[in-house]
């Protein structure tokens, strides 16, 4: 069990004002299996003139806020204090085959066999998204991940085989790409940052006939031995969820290569970076604009509440 | 009408009725091929016509078609961005008994589809039960999750539904197609039908032929009860708006049309803003809350914030209204979903269990791969069927397999056994054919000769798109609807984009069911019930009457500077002008620098640097006319007359909604000089030519006089024009009365078209200070300065915060005032001034108060803009953070 405190801040410095500004935020961490919010605030400067709280079509919490008076910043500072108690990875071996996950969503998924209220849910992950679509280049993808995926393996096996293989093959190379840049170049590129690597597990797992879903969270990274944290220095991070029929959803996290635990902390899921990042607008005015994002997640010793940071 | 007693026996010489095909006009009986009951009455008054009466009629209905504008844009089309409609003179006829089946069969299948979409945005049972399988729905991109779960009044999600009809050999009607996002067609069938019962008038009313405009009508009122409730708690007018993506929009037309036609304002995504999660129009007084929209706008476009990030066409933050319910959208967003094929198969089954009715119309066979054992009788299949992508997909034609090399067939199958969900396959149909006038074998939307003469029915495909909408009652359909006619013989595909004709569709009346006395004008919409009409102006809508005024006018002033010139410079260049060729000259070489100060000439090298201002005297014009000719109408040159008029049709598309169809007719006349001309013209052309673009230029301004409504629209139109007749009149004033030039006052007093007027006042000759008089001073001139300063301050001022902004012009007509009394104005420009030979006139508070009221011009303009326009470069812009 591990207890963090989260300072998650973005700001926007736009070169002229800016008259209007929608803004939709997934900065409240969701509730989920082995992880727990205690507290939760988002601040907002300048203060908005509405803001609401609702989830979204995939559970998540979202927070929309609109300003209606000209500004030239705007920041958006999120406290969470999050206790985690990861659930323990299966045991690989045991995992069914996944041909077998394949052929239950496919089946099920085209009408030809009933199908159970989570294989259904599960099946909202298993086609293109905005941000992986796939047309004629899936069979690339699928020949790829064939590699790991070898026949009768068991699916969980199959997918550590994968992460690594991805992880072994690409560079993180955060000056490679943007936001924007497309599944297909980052495979031919092969590097790219977290939020790369885990659209392109996706696509390779989505091409074989599976679900798979991107998590967007924050990860605790250990400084080196003897040195303080380094306050800020920590991005937002991104990895992978997969299905399977009796085990459900299952993370990894290719950019690591690694089975998420308790250093991990899911803020959210979707089909994609889209459907999920962590604040997205739409501005009236305000030119060019720089965006500036500072993570720190912090552990906490001690659960009871103090201290001048301390969220309420 | 003449009678001819014998028929012309060509009519139906070239009509061959195919054996493979349902022939609409023809039946064999035996061995014999007769005319259908239906159709023999209107065969026969065909038949009485004398030979060249069909030709004629379609002549004037092809007039018609231009003059009334009606267009549809095909991006590339090499005849241009806009493509006249074409439609058939003959209807497309249906008996009433087949009409009521095909009512029925339309209206059980809106109903269908919209109990699909409620509970796909809804409950989800029809998921859970596996009625529709979940993959067709999820790995949909047209399935929109953030409107899962958001609430319709009356439970309705589609509010106009349209499907397409083909006939199979049999005689039996299939569904190809249905249209579920935005249904394009009905404005074009109501515009189809008027001008077809115009140009068959006879025919028409002798064959009761049930009415169009009732379904609109009953359209646009049942809009008006969708408007949320809190509207009506709150005392609100329902504000409808019709929502389009732009001009750039292949069926832009027909939103204007529609706007036009039920009295709704024609707004684009940037004219609305969401405040508080309602929405609201941008508009000269300010927001006004809008209550439903009638989008035209594809739905993942609809709103940048929660859907496609990437749309300009959108208005952020709109579903966040729909999820308030704040706002009805018609159709609901996310409706697009049912434009797929892959559903058809499942229709059968869903219609029993949602209706518990057997779907009365079947759909044109259809396997959808995802289903496995679809997918392997279509792999098996395949060289008989036709590939389509199950989720629409921009640009993507259908495959016809039968075409297709054994090498891209294989490659075609294992894209499908790779990505089966992606794919359906169906069944061809060979549609029906219907009688198409052709003239010399050519039939509407093909290629035509405008000489020929002969003419004759052909035999052409066609497919009828009917239109069903919600009304409190339940679906009702449009009867008859837009028939479209493939382009060639052989054409498999009917559609508008890839080229065709389209047809008026006739739906006969049962004896029963006598029509209503068919009105005067067949295609009208009666005007709406009080309450509904809204003539509040958005401030785009604002911006683009206001240049419409400026080109319009800064048209005229090219024309007559441009007619001037070359009167001169001809004079100039021939023995026999009227003045001494030295003084032409001069007059000339004025009048050419003026030009270039316009814009409609580029600057000679030696003067592009200098500031603009008085045109400097050039001591000979050695320009001949010709590059002055071609300059005037050159496209590219941004002054000149043909780019003006390009503006102001460019313009005046934009505000098409707001323009009566007469005064679109007199634009639509002004596309004829907005081209340059094939060859360059010799002078004499030229002249003719501009007086022509003159004349119809006066024809617009004298409609816009008489038959405008004044309203803001009106109102920032002519604020326009008196900007722009104020600059050139400083302007010219400033070359040709203060420049010293013979002729000059003649000039001054052609392109200000103050001849007449100066003649009947003074008879003794020119002379500058009753020119001055009569082009600056006089209030009563309508082409003189002052008195576009006065009508511009009593504008300006009546604008919502107006005063402000009129002061201005107030103390710029205390300046003219004071001219008027000054030493220097009297004596330089007094004829003893003139007499005392050709040095320049020294008025400097005269050429102070012209450069004042030209620099008075320029601050208004973006005095409106930055109060009443929207600004385009604030255009909204989506932002996003890792």
């Amino acid at each position: 069990m591990a207890l963090y405190d989260i300072l998650h801040d973005t700001t926007y410095r736009y070169e002229s004002a800016v008259s209007l500004s929608q803004q939709i935020a997934h900065l409240r961490p969701r509730e989920c299996v082995g992880q727990h919010t205690l507290a939760h605030r988002l601040e907002i400067v300048p203060t908005p003139a509405q803001c609401s709280e609702r989830s979204d079509f995939f559970g998540n919490p979202v927070t929309a806020f609109a300003l209606h008076a000209p500004h030239s910043q705007l920041v958006v500072r999120a406290r969470s204090r999050i206790r985690v108690n990861a659930p323990a990875w299966p045991d690989p071996a045991l995992s069914p085959a996944w041909e077998a996950a394949r052929d239950h969503l496919r089946d099920g998924l085209s009408g030809h066999a009933p199908l159970q209220a989570d294989a259904r849910d599960a099946g909202q992950y298993r086609f293109a998204s905005p941000f992986v679509p796939l047309g004629d280049e899936a069979v690339t993808y699928a020949d790829y991940a064939l590699q790991c995926f070898t026949p009768g393996r068991p699916l969980l096996e199959a997918l550590l085989a994968l992460s690594a293989q991805i992880h072994a093959d690409f560079r993180f190379d955060p000056a490679a790409t943007s936001v924007a840049t497309p599944v297909a170049e980052v495979f031919a590129a092969r590097r790219g940052v977290c939020q790369d690597f885990s659209h392109l597990t996706i696509a390779c797992l989505r091409a074989l006939g599976l679900a798979a879903r991107y998590v967007s969270g924050y990860l605790l990274t250990e400084p080196p031995p003897g040195q303080p944290r380094l306050i800020g220095a920590d991005a937002s991070h991104a990895w992978v969820a997969l299905w399977s029929p009796g085990l459900g959803w299952i993370d990894i996290d290719p950019t690591n290569a690694m089975q998420p635990g308790v250093g991990h902390i899911t803020l959210a899921w979707g089909r994609d970076y889209g459907d999920v990042c962590p604040l997205r607008g739409v501005i009236l005015g305000g030119g060019g604009h720089a965006v500036d994002v500072a993570v720190t997640v912090m552990p906490v010793e001690d659960e009871a509440p103090g201290g001048a940071d301390a969220p309420d | 009408m003449q009678v001819q007693p014998h028929s012309p026996p060509e009519l139906l010489a070239g009509y061959a009725a195919r054996p493979d095909r349902y022939d609409e006009l023809c039946q064999r009986i035996g061995s014999v091929v007769v005319v259908r009951p239906h159709w023999r009455e209107f065969h026969r008054a065909l038949e009485a016509m004398p030979p060249d009466e069909l030709g004629a009629r379609r002549g004037a209905l092809r007039r018609q078609v231009h003059e009334n504008g009606i267009t549809y844009n095909v991006y590339a089309d090499p005849r241009g961005f806009e493509r006249p409609w074409e439609l058939d003179l003959l209807p497309y006829i249906l008996p009433a008994a087949e009409w009521a089946q095909i009512e029925a069969a339309v209206v059980q299948r809106a109903t269908l589809f919209n109990r699909i979409l409620a509970d796909l945005y809804g409950e989800q049972t029809l998921l859970q039960q596996g009625l529709i399988p979940p993959a067709l729905i999820y790995g949909h991109s047209g399935f929109l999750r953030p409107l899962v779960g958001t609430r319709q009044p009356g439970n309705l999600f589609l509010h106009l539904y349209a499907v397409d009809l083909a006939r199979s050999p049999d005689g039996r009607w299939w569904v190809v197609a249905d249209r579920t996002q935005a249904p394009s067609g009905a404005g074009y069938a109501l515009e189809n039908r008027s001008l077809v019962a115009r140009a068959l008038p006879e025919l028409y009313r002798a064959a009761g032929v049930q009415p169009l405009v009732p379904f609109f009508e009953g359209f646009r009122d049942s809009l008006a009860g969708l408007a949320p409730p809190d509207a009506e708690a709150a005392g609100e007018d329902p504000l409808i708006v019709v929502m389009t993506p732009g001009p750039y929009n292949e069926t832009y037309f027909e939103h204007a049309f529609l706007a036009r036609e039920m009295g709704f304002p024609l707004v684009e995504g940037q004219d609305l803003t969401v405040r508080e999660e309602k929405v609201y129009l941008r508009t000269l007084e300010g927001l006004r809350r809008v209550h439903v929209i009638l989008r035209r706008v594809d739905d993942i476009w609809c709103d940048p914030l929660e859907l496609r990030d990437d749309s300009a066409l959108g208005v952020a933050g709109l579903v966040a209204a729909v999820r308030a319910g704040t706002v009805t959208v018609a159709n609901a967003l996310g409706s697009g979903i049912l434009e797929t094929g892959a559903l058809l198969g499942y229709l059968p089954r869903l219609c029993q269990h949602l209706l518990g009715q057997k779907l009365k119309m079947p759909s044109v066979a259809t396997w959808w791969c995802g289903e496995p054992a679809a997918c392997a009788y279509a792999l098996k299949h395949l060289r008989e069927l036709v590939v389509k992508p199950a989720y629409p997909t921009l640009g993507e034609r259908p495959v016809f397999c039968r075409d297709l090399p054994t090498a891209e067939l294989d490659a075609l199958a294992a894209r499908i056994a790779a990505r089966p969900f992606d794919f359906v396959a169906q069944e061809m149909v060979n549609i029906s054919q219907a009688p198409v006038l052709a003239v010399d074998g050519e039939a509407p939307g093909e290629r035509r000769r405008d000489d020929a003469c002969s003419h004759g029915l052909v035999a052409r495909n066609i497919g009828l798109r009917v239109f069903a909408a919600a009304g409190p009652d339940g679906f009702r359909v449009l009867p008859g609807g837009l028939t479209r006619v493939a382009s060639e013989a052989d054409m498999r595909i009917v559609s508008m984009q890839h080229g065709g004709g389209s047809k008026d569709a006739w739906v006969l009346s049962t004896p029963a069911r006598t029509p209503p006395l068919p009105r005067i004008v067949p295609g009208q919409i009666t005007p709406p019930a009080r309450g509904l009409r809204n003539l509040s102006l958005s401030s785009r809508v604002a911006e683009n009457f206001f240049w419409l005024g400026r080109y319009s006018e800064r048209a005229d002033a090219a024309a007559r500077l441009g007619r001037e010139t070359l009167a001169r410079l001809g004079e100039a260049g021939s023995a026999t002008g009227a003045g001494s060729p030295a003084e032409d000259g001069n007059v000339a070489a004025v009048l050419l620098a003026l030009c270039r100060q316009r814009n409609m000439l580029a600057p000679e090298p030696a003067e592009a640097s200098e500031a603009p201002g008085a045109p400097k005297v050039a001591q000979q014009a050695d320009t001949p006319p010709a590059p002055l000719v071609q300059a005037l109408f050159d496209p590219e040159q941004p002054g000149s007359v043909v780019a003006s008029l390009r503006q102001v049709l460019r313009l005046a598309a934009l505000v098409r909604d707001r323009l009566s169809p007469d005064s679109w007719r007199i634009y639509n006349r002004l596309s004829e000089f907005a081209t340059p001309p094939e060859h360059a013209p010799r002078l004499g052309d030229a002249l003719q030519r501009l007086d022509e673009s003159l004349l119809s230029l006066v024809t617009l301004s004298g409609f816009v006089i008489e038959s405008m409504p004044r309203d803001a629209g009106w109102r920032f139109l002519s604020i326009g024009r008196r900007i722009e007749r104020l600059q050139f009149l400083a302007a010219a004033l400033s070359a040709l009365l203060l420049t010293p030039c013979a002729g000059g006052l003649k000039a001054l007093l052609a392109v200000t078209d103050a001849e007449l007027r100066y003649r009947s006042r003074h008879a003794r000759g020119l002379a500058p200070q009753p020119v001055a008089e009569l082009v600056m001073l006089d209030a009563d001139n309508p082409r003189a300065l002052r008195y576009q300063l006065d009508s511009l301050a009593e504008h300006v001022a009546l604008l919502p915060d107006g005063r402000a902004l009129a002061a201005p012009l107030r103390r710029q007509l205390e300046a003219l005032d004071a001219l008027a009394l000054c030493d220097c104005f009297v004596h330089e420009l007094s004829e003893h001034g003139a007499r005392a030979g050709q040095r320049p006139r020294h008025c400097e508070p005269l050429r102070e108060v012209l450069a004042d009221i030209w620099q008075c011009g320029n601050q208004l303009t973006d005095a409106l803009g930055e109060r009443y326009f929207t600004h385009l470069d604030a255009r909204s812009r989506a932002t996003v953070s890792r």
